[in-house]
């Protein structure tokens, strides 16, 4: 394949669907509160830092298990270069574009909110405030991606059926690429906290970019797959 | 005594508005000198304008004590308001 083609047809779309992982908000609203909740502490720096990397760590570990996972089964099951599957893929990523725009946040007279149902909100709010140690913190990160899965299994199973088509090096890195993206925001937020700075301006610019951040992992997924139906179904 | 409406009634608890106002100000790196006395300070005023109040919702004592607390901290008080709308 041509460099020229190997960018817009494999490439261009893993970086848009890591990008639309990344603008999914549970996993950093949750490092966001678990932050907050260890700076009041009155022994936190150290530990918010090690808890920080931990939920970190619990998250990329958990993406990286699914993501590579997938790649095992879909070369397994022999559906990389199937253009019916790639129809299906593009499908799934328009559907879940439209349902994450329609439904990821909902407002109510307090606010607008995530998807999430109450109690389980509840459940991981306690389960935040309560968390002291290290291995709490890996758990909460499984936990993040795991409660997202809904969401994020279109673009985790594209990024996996593009990651197949190369080889090598290249798919090495493909794949690191992926992973440092849809695990950027946590990132940020982790430099934030050890650089010193306050939480809350972090969370009042969320706040207020939740609709964009809502529609653009939405738009994201939508264009991916109109853009994977042009060039994989359809032979583009 | 000024009871606090909404899904789970209860009485207004002082200590425990002043822990959570506390603690939001410590969230925003407020050394604990500072925020023990930003919490008294908000609780004060808080009191004075709860006095001619028997019910309030739990909601509308979070803006006052947020509305509050940004006069002393804006950035403690936008966290206070947004904590419980993270999920």
């Amino acid at each position: 394949m041509e460099i020229s083609n190997e960018i817009m047809q494999i490439w261009l779309p893993l970086v848009v669907a890591g990008l639309a992982q990344a603008s999914f908000s549970l996993g950093v609203s949750m490092l966001t509160l678990l932050s907050g909740h260890l700076l009041a502490a009155p022994e936190s720096t150290r530990r918010l830092h090690r808890l920080s990397l931990a939920y970190i760590v619990g998250s990329l570990l958990t993406i990286t298990t699914l993501l590579l996972a997938l790649m095992y089964l879909l070369d397994w099951f022999s559906m990389t270069s199937g253009e019916q599957f790639w129809a299906i893929l593009t499908g799934a990523s328009v559907g879940v574009g439209l349902c994450v725009i329609l439904f990821y946040y909902r407002r109510d007279k307090k606010g607008t909110r995530l998807w999430l149902p109450r109690p389980m909100a509840e459940y991981l709010y306690m389960r935040i405030k309560n968390t002291r140690r290290a291995f709490e913190a890996f758990v909460l990160g499984i936990g993040a991606i795991v409660a997202e899965l809904i969401f994020i299994a279109a673009p985790l199973i594209i990024a996996a059926n593009l990651l197949l088509e190369l080889t090598g090096w290249a798919q090495i890195i493909a794949v690191k690429l992926y992973l440092l993206i849809a695990i950027s925001p946590l990132i940020i937020l982790f430099i934030s906290n050890f650089r010193g700075r306050k939480i809350s301006k972090f969370q009042s610019w969320r706040e207020r970019q939740k609709r964009f951040l809502q529609i653009a992992a939405g738009a994201l997924l939508i264009i991916l797959g109109f853009y994977l139906l042009t060039y994989k179904s359809l032979g583009g | 005594m000024t009871s606090i409406v909404g899904k789970i009634a209860t009485d207004y608890d002082q200590e425990r508005l002043a822990r959570a106002v506390q603690r939001a100000a410590m969230a925003n790196r407020t050394p604990i000198g500072d925020a023990k006395t930003e919490a008294s300070q908000v609780i004060g005023r808080l009191e004075r304008w709860l006095r001619d109040k028997t019910e309030i919702t739990s909601h509308e004592l979070r803006l006052q004590t947020a509305t509050l607390l940004s006069d002393y901290d804006a950035d403690a008080a936008d966290y206070y308001l947004t904590e419980n709308m993270l999920f």
